[in-house]
């Protein structure tokens, strides 16, 4: 019943789909560090109200579906007179939730460099800015490789999501695909070894960079 | 059981013929292995025989139908303000259901969304879809339909404010043309509508809503969905005269390759649409569309 020769035939016309799903993912995973460093400079901040507006962030941010988000973005704005496009209403969502996430990563990764790294640092006469910069920021970068990583394979997957208001990613594409020829099993398996493709790529990235810049003990 | 052993296995194991015997054997043994040979064949022929089985069998044994619907495709299957699954093709799957096993609440529903409801029959895991579906001639290769239980069409949507007239306006550029994801949806925006732009979501419910948030200023659906959404927001939508397209039919739609049950379904259907149920048939449709279904008989019957 498997038809090998069908994959092999309709391959390269999952191509399309594809170069919009690693647009996304490129966009998304920009937008999601970016972001993640403003949130973590809030969460890590002496001033309590920035350090609350980022608490916030990150509970409203983490504990709600992305799929509503995207939807709240799409097809939501146009009532208050915004029209974000299909790709930016899915990047931004994408973004402005993984930056909780990846926020919390970088404040993790920061706060496990002990404090008196810091202080000896210090104590040294550097400015704490020159402290951060080149005692502490190299020693927690290292450790944040491996959750990034992880990070950045969830938002490849959830690229899939904006198939939802009509972008046409991978997905998108495959479903199309599906409904012409009712090959369901060939036609989801190909999606599904493509997305490896993309997650297996951010893997061995990471696995290079860890080997790399490996976590001094 | 087991059908072979190897050769060190003892030969004399009661009940079990051994293929792979040492040659040295008595009559009795002969006997046994011509035993062996003649269950390993019999079973061998049952195989094939088990899997021709039709699955109408089973569904009257199972005394229960499993049919795939869809719940984002008013008004033939929706939920209602009760949270209950319910719409012109749910109830005439309950029709189903009182023809092949004498009560319409022996029917169990599968909801799928648009892209599931073809592999929801193709996987086995139902027994038949009634999700709107439209027959085409390149679905037939894959999928086995039935005669038509509604005519079907495709009809355009338009936003008052949009300044469409007519379907000659979709092809331009200012225009966004959205619907549910299927082929023929991007075959039509492509054909008749080749400036515009063309947007395909998940479902209908999607596709509405982008109208409805003046993403898209027109949208096309089955003529009875589309009907459906203009009467939702008479004062917002109004319907583009004419069909894109020709008149085409809404069928039932199984797995391939099962003739008796396509055989019986296909009987059903065409009972309650032109034959001996057609009042039932008659009584549904008018619930659902507020008109009366094609007559029984273009001609009079004396």
């Amino acid at each position: 019943m498997f038809d090998l020769a069908f994959m092999m035939r309709n391959l390269p016309y999952l191509q399309e789909g594809l170069l919009v799903t690693l647009q996304l993912v490129a966009l998304s995973i920009t937008g999601a560090l970016t972001g993640g460093a403003l949130v973590a400079a809030c969460t890590l901040s002496r001033w309590r109200v920035l350090n609350g507006l980022g608490r916030v962030y990150i509970e409203v941010m983490r504990n709600t579906p992305v799929l509503v988000q995207i939807a709240i973005l799409y097809f939501g704005l146009p009532s208050i007179g915004l029209y974000p496009s299909a790709v930016l209403s899915a990047v931004l969502a994408l973004s402005m939730q993984n930056s909780a996430y990846i926020g919390e990563i970088y404040r993790a990764a920061i706060q496990s460099v002990s404090i008196r790294q810091t202080e000896s640092a210090l104590a040294l006469g550097m400015t704490s800015w020159a402290a951060f910069r080149h005692v502490v920021l190299p020693q927690a970068s290292r450790r944040m490789f491996p959750p990034l990583g992880s990070q950045a394979i969830f938002i490849i997957k959830d690229t899939s999501i904006a198939s939802t208001i009509a972008v046409a990613e991978l997905t998108h594409t495959g479903k199309l695909m599906l409904d012409r020829s009712g090959a369901p099993y060939e036609v989801f398996l190909m999606i599904a070894l493509l997305y490896l493709l993309l997650t297996s790529s951010v893997f061995l990235l990471v696995k290079g960079l860890e080997h790399r810049f490996p976590v001094k003990a | 059981m087991v059908l072979y052993q190897s050769a060190n296995g003892s030969p004399s194991q009661a009940g079990r013929p051994g293929f792979f015997a040492a040659s040295a054997r008595s009559g009795a043994q002969s006997v046994r292995r011509l035993a062996g040979w003649l269950v390993a064949a019999s079973m061998l022929l049952a195989a094939p025989a088990l899997a021709m089985e039709s699955r109408l069998d089973t569904i009257l044994k199972r005394d229960k139908l499993i049919v795939s619907v869809m719940s984002t495709s008013a008004p033939n299957g929706f939920i209602d303000e009760k949270g209950e699954l319910t719409g012109f093709e749910v109830e005439f799957a309950r029709l189903i259901a009182k023809a092949m096993l004498g009560d319409p609440n022996k029917v169990e529903f599968m909801v799928t969304s648009v892209d599931g409801r073809f592999p929801s029959v193709l996987s086995g895991k139902a027994d038949m879809g009634l999700s709107s579906v439209t027959r085409y001639p390149d679905r037939a290769v894959r999928l086995a339909f039935t005669t038509p239980y509604m005519d079907s069409g495709t009809a355009v949507v338009v936003r008052r404010d949009a300044g469409i007239k007519s379907l000659e306006d979709l092809n331009d550029p200012r225009v966004t043309l959205v619907a549910g994801n299927s082929t023929a949806m991007v075959d039509r925006a492509k054909r008749y509508a080749p400036q515009a732009k063309a947007l395909f979501f998940d479902g209908d419910t999607a596709a509405a809503l982008a109208l409805k948030s003046g993403r898209a200023n027109a949208y096309q659906a089955d003529l009875a969905m589309a009907k459906w959404t203009v009467a939702q927001n008479p004062d917002d939508f109004e319907l583009l005269p004419g069909l894109l397209g020709n008149i085409n039919g809404n069928s039932v739609f199984m797995k391939p390759g099962d003739f008796p049950l396509w055989l019986a379904v296909d009987t059903i259907v065409q009972e309650y649409v032109s034959g001996s149920r057609y009042d039932e048939y008659r009584e549904l449709y008018r619930k659902w569309y507020g008109s009366e279904p094609p007559a029984q008989r273009f001609y009079t019957v004396k």
